[in-house]
């Protein structure tokens, strides 16, 4: 237990931390406090109102207003896919660290929509999901027909339809707006995306440093692959895993924004527009730079609490 | 026993294959589309019928577009730019991440979870601060306002905590019994074996800031200073987009983060000997 | 491990020295330097060389921006705007002067002896013009009429009048452009349509409007705003127009601003198109070398009226070159810029008196375009974009979109999208006005005047 004998290395911290810190300060932590205190004022780039502080004036209009309540539920529900991306990444790391020939080629391939311009996937993308000359859908519909089933292939990006039946532009529910939409198509493709990329990147880089020996020392108790993935392989990557969920919810619940823009301009009726274009939305084309700071803080309050709970989560399972 | 292991290693390979396929789609669409004319690429045919191998050309040399542009300068701007970024991000970050992960002082948990916090925070409501101050420090139309602002970040800090938590305080331990400083133990312990955490985080820092398109546009005015995203808006205008040129020059454009990548992930899956640093 | 970071920043400060060794030279230091804000693409740069070849003082450069304007908005936030920039809407325009960044150069003018309102196309003045006060000068404007391929009309033996002409005539001609394969399947429509940016040219011709005509309602719910929009579905209902899926599927990379159907028409998937003079910059492509193209006038529904746009240069009040940028706005106003505007197929040149020349009925350069009087009679007939000072434009558009998309996907009637669109912007009104007393007045003031 050499835990309880250490002494504080404030002094040598500072020294670690000054670099990255007063960076940190000058570009990050000082404009972030400043859009903390612009969504207390009624910033507006457009209007001639002086500015003023407002109180709370702008939360109480922005849990108020339909708006962003839909747009939270839009934000949320695009996120269903993050699970299936992450395991899925892990899975393909498992997969490329084994010492077969060629996995070089692989990982790159794997990687490959990560380097892809933007444009070029969506472009491809919007091809994929046309509702009548689309792989996707003449594929559906030859199954379909070939079983005889009462089943109009859906029309994706151009369908404000879900599997829960959400209402567009209310929150509410109602079955007529039950099926496979442009949510849907979102959902594929980001956990497409994801899956091979980032995620499996850092996987990998985690599953080198999991030390041979355990593996070695595990072999001779006889514990067979699953055993060993459970009780060597997964307590070795829970820091990354930690990182992995932290940091997706963190972007998840800002994300949207460049698929928003570029591909589908937040609809089809708003039903892909996320809190993250939605800001952009005020702070860019309404120039209510007050408003836009307020759903932001908003946005980070919640973020800050999902964390906090992984975080506590999170340390229990790395430490112990 | 050879065979069915021979057996095994075919299967994984078809199921790799397989993925691999799928995820290599929209490049090779986009390497094709690169090949055609605007007219061919919304068509249906999936190859070209002629190879317009002139797209790749019209980029760098078309008499129209070299007198206003200059890609090969943009190549470069990006390269250096994401360079440097990625160099400065690595360093600062791995120092930060040392002190939150393996020096003890009290509040230090507070502290990293506020770097966490900024994180959290939607960039479109710092844009104006941020570029207000860039104003304020003149850097604005300089390599310095594309580099400096982007190299500290809270993320890489937040990377490579998550990767010096997992080697062993034993090894900190053991070479401050010999005599070490901090900075011998960081330089000479830590950072060779968070190297995967680095290489992983020199790949982000560098696709990241290659890619990047908003901050370029505002803080550059001079030509010669533009990255390749902001060149790329010379195709994409108020009169229809010129997609197989786009396609060209992206294609092009690939190349330097590939060649980072490939041999960067060399060096990412090498296991690394735990036991040659003990000893 | 040290030595490769070591050998890194060696590598790094060798790239630094090699670009800082081949920046270029500043530029000519005896010349003013303006910096103009705008898409870059090879019009716009034909369009400044002869500026810099006509003021010798001046250096004048490009400094590309995106789509959006938050370029713009974010430096002029910080005082470092560009000298002069592009004001694309009505909307746009009472922001940047609300915003404090347009330069209210209307005496300017007056000593240069340049009349906005009586010179250029009344059509793009909501762009530089706002509450009588001038603040830029127009660069281009555009009507939408109807393009047709000759080939097609010929071979399905139609006929299309040049003067104007009714829906009513129009769409049975525009019935027989369509063209089936074997399986039922439209392989070609009669007729395209950008609706995100053309219900208004619609709800025009219907009789509607926007807004009351003191700007404090919208009144898209009117029964003429909904006859207009029911007849574009009819127009999908007949098979006339792609409905929305068949629309964006067949246009998938498309740039912004409705330019993808320029793509549908050139690749000859529809038979004609409504579309502007300027969709030229485009199709006259090498590419599309072999299209035979006609143009008439657009059909017009119960009014005779066409919904005109354009877009105009500002000059930021904060620029310490902003009297020098007047020469630019001089130069706009000349006979070489509009002439090239003209030619180039920029939309119409902004001064009205260089479409009435012969050259820019007949350019020798492109002798198969023979309908330049109709881009002239059509913009004639444009109307400006009704702003009100109570909405912010790009709202209204975003929520009329929005409606629009379901209507069009057949989750909402025509009337029940209109009265949505037309309740949430009158919601949006009632929330403007709430922070804004200034504004406020002036609301009640017009309502008031309006109740007398």
């Amino acid at each position: 237990m050499t835990r309880t004998r250490h002494s504080s290395d404030l002094l040598p911290a500072l020294g670690f931390l000054l670099p990255n810190f007063l960076g940190f300060l000058l570009f990050t932590a000082g404009p972030v406090v400043f859009s903390f205190g612009a969504s207390f004022t009624n910033w507006d780039l457009q209007h001639s109102v002086p500015f003023a502080f407002i109180g709370a004036d702008n939360f109480r209009q922005l849990f108020g207003s339909e708006e962003f309540w839909v747009y939270l539920i839009n934000t949320v529900y695009l996120m269903i896919g993050l699970p299936f991306a992450i395991a899925g990444s892990l899975a393909l790391a498992l997969m490329l660290s084994q010492k077969l020939r060629g996995m070089t080629v692989y990982r790159t391939l794997f990687y490959l929509p990560t380097f892809t311009y933007g444009v070029a996937l969506m472009v491809l993308w919007k091809k994929l999901y046309s509702p009548e000359f689309g792989p996707i859908n003449v594929s559906l519909g030859a199954i379909t027909r070939a079983l005889h089933l009462p089943f109009e292939p859906p029309k994706w990006l151009q369908s404000a339809d879900n599997l829960m039946g959400m209402v567009p532009q209310h929150v509410a529910f109602h079955r007529q707006y039950v099926g496979l939409g442009a949510r849907e198509a979102l959902i594929n493709m980001s956990v497409w995306v994801a899956l091979g990329g980032n995620n499996m990147l850092l996987y990998l880089a985690a599953l080198t440093n999991v030390p041979q020996e355990l593996y070695e020392a595990a072999e001779i108790d006889g514990a067979n692959k699953w055993k060993q993935f459970w009780h060597v392989t997964w307590p070795q990557l829970a820091p990354t895993t930690f990182f992995i969920i932290v940091i997706s919810t963190i972007f998840g619940l800002q994300g949207g924004f460049e698929i928003a823009r570029i591909m589908t301009e937040g609809g089809p009726a708003g039903t892909t527009t996320t809190l993250a274009y939605y800001i952009y939305i005020k702070a860019f084309q309404e120039f209510q730079m007050g408003y836009a700071s307020a759903i932001a803080w908003v946005l980070f309050a919640m973020i800050f609490a999902i964390t906090l709970m992984n975080w506590r989560f999170g340390s229990r399972a790395v430490n112990e | 026993m050879a065979s069915a292991s021979a057996r095994k290693q075919l299967a994984a390979h078809v199921i790799l294959a397989l993925v691999a396929l799928v995820m290599m789609l929209p490049f090779i669409w986009m390497f094709l589309a690169s090949f055609k004319t605007v007219r061919e690429v919304e068509g249906s045919q999936i190859f070209p019928p002629t190879w317009h191998t002139e797209n790749y050309t019209k980029v760098f040399a078309d008499p129209e577009i070299a007198k206003r542009s200059n890609f090969g300068r943009y190549y470069f701007n990006s390269v250096f730019v994401a360079a440097w970024v990625t160099f400065l991000t690595c360093i600062t970050s791995a120092m930060a991440a040392y002190a939150f992960a393996r020096l003890r002082w009290r509040g230090r948990d507070t502290v990293f979870l506020l770097y966490l916090g900024t994180l959290m925070v939607p960039g479109v409501v710092t844009m104006i601060p941020n570029f207000a101050l860039l104003v304020k420090l003149k850097l604005l139309d300089s390599y310095a306002g594309l580099i400096v602002p982007a190299s500290f970040s809270a993320f890489g800090v937040f990377l490579l905590r998550q990767f010096m938590l997992t080697i062993p305080t034993s090894l900190d331990e053991a070479a401050a019994i010999d005599g070490a400083s901090k900075w011998r133990i960081f330089w000479d312990v830590i950072l060779p074996l968070t190297r995967p955490g680095l290489i992983a985080l020199a790949i982000f820092a560098f696709i990241g800031n290659y890619q990047s398109l908003f901050w370029p546009l505002v803080v550059v005015k001079s030509q010669y200073l533009r990255t390749w995203p902001v060149g790329m808006l010379f195709f994409d205008t108020t009169y229809g987009r010129e997609t197989t040129l786009i396609m060209a020059a992206s294609v092009m454009a690939t190349l330097p983060p590939l060649i980072l990548f490939v041999v960067g992930q060399k060096f990412l899956v090498k296991g690394i000997q735990l036991g040659a640093v003990k000893g | 491990m040290k030595l490769f970071i070591v050998s890194t920043f060696v590598v790094l400060v060798l790239l630094s020295f090699a670009a800082w060794r081949t920046r270029p030279r500043p530029a000519d230091p005896s010349k003013i330097q303006l910096v103009w804000s705008t898409d870059d693409n090879p019009f716009r740069r034909e369009q400044l060389d002869p500026f810099n070849r006509l003021y010798p003082r001046y250096h004048l450069d490009i400094d590309p921006n995106n789509p959006e304007v938050e370029k713009v908005i974010v430096q002029s936030a910080a005082g470092v705007g560009p000298d002069v920039f592009d004001c694309w809407s009505g909307f746009a325009l009472t922001a940047f002067v609300k915003a404090d960044i347009a330069w209210d150069i209307t005496d300017e003018l007056k000593k240069m002896h340049i009349d906005v309102e009586k010179e250029t196309w009344p059509a793009v003045q909501p762009t530089c013009v706002y509450d009588g006060r001038v603040y830029g000068f127009p660069e281009n404007a555009a009507a939408n009429g109807l393009w047709f391929h000759k080939d097609l009309l010929r071979e399905a033996g139609v006929e299309i009048p040049r003067g104007p002409w009714t829906w009513e005539q129009a769409v049975p001609l525009l019935k027989k452009l369509v063209k089936k394969d074997a399986t039922g399947r439209t392989i070609r429509y009669g007729l395209v349509l950008d609706w995100d940016n053309n219900y208004r040219q619609f709800i025009l011709q219907w009789g509607g409007h926007m807004y009351t005509p003191d700007g404090t309602r919208c009144t898209l719910d009117s029964p003429q705003c909904i006859a207009a929009i029911e007849f574009m579905q009819s127009l999908v209902q007949e098979g006339i127009v792609p409905d929305m899926a068949a629309e964006k599927s067949l246009a998938t990379s498309g740039g912004y601003g409705g330019t993808s159907v320029i793509t549908l028409f050139a690749d000859k998937r529809s038979a004609t198109a409504i579309g502007g003079r300027w969709w030229l910059c485009s199709m006259r492509d090498p590419q599309f070398r072999d299209l035979q193209l006609g143009a008439a006038e657009a059909p017009y529904g119960v009014e005779h009226v066409f919904a005109g746009y354009g877009k105009s240069t500002l000059i930021n009040k904060y620029s310490p070159h902003r009297y020098e940028a007047l020469a630019f706005l001089a130069y706009l106003h000349g006979r070489e810029y509009n002439e090239l505007i003209n030619h180039e197929a920029d939309g119409v040149g902004p001064v009205m008196k260089y479409a009435d020349e012969p050259a820019f009925l007949h350019d020798p350069d492109y002798p198969k375009e023979d309908y330049n009087q109709i881009w002239r009679s059509i913009q004639k007939a444009a109307v400006p974009e009704e702003v009100s000072p109570f909405m912010n434009g790009a709202v209204l558009q975003r929520l009329m979109v929005g409606q629009l998309d379901l209507i069009r996907g057949g989750d909402r009637t025509a009337a029940e999208g209109m009265r949505e669109a037309t309740r949430q912007v009158n919601r949006r009104i009632a929330e403007n006005l709430r922070f804004d007393p200034k504004l406020r007045e002036e609301y009640e003031g017009r309502r008031s005047r309006n109740i007398d």
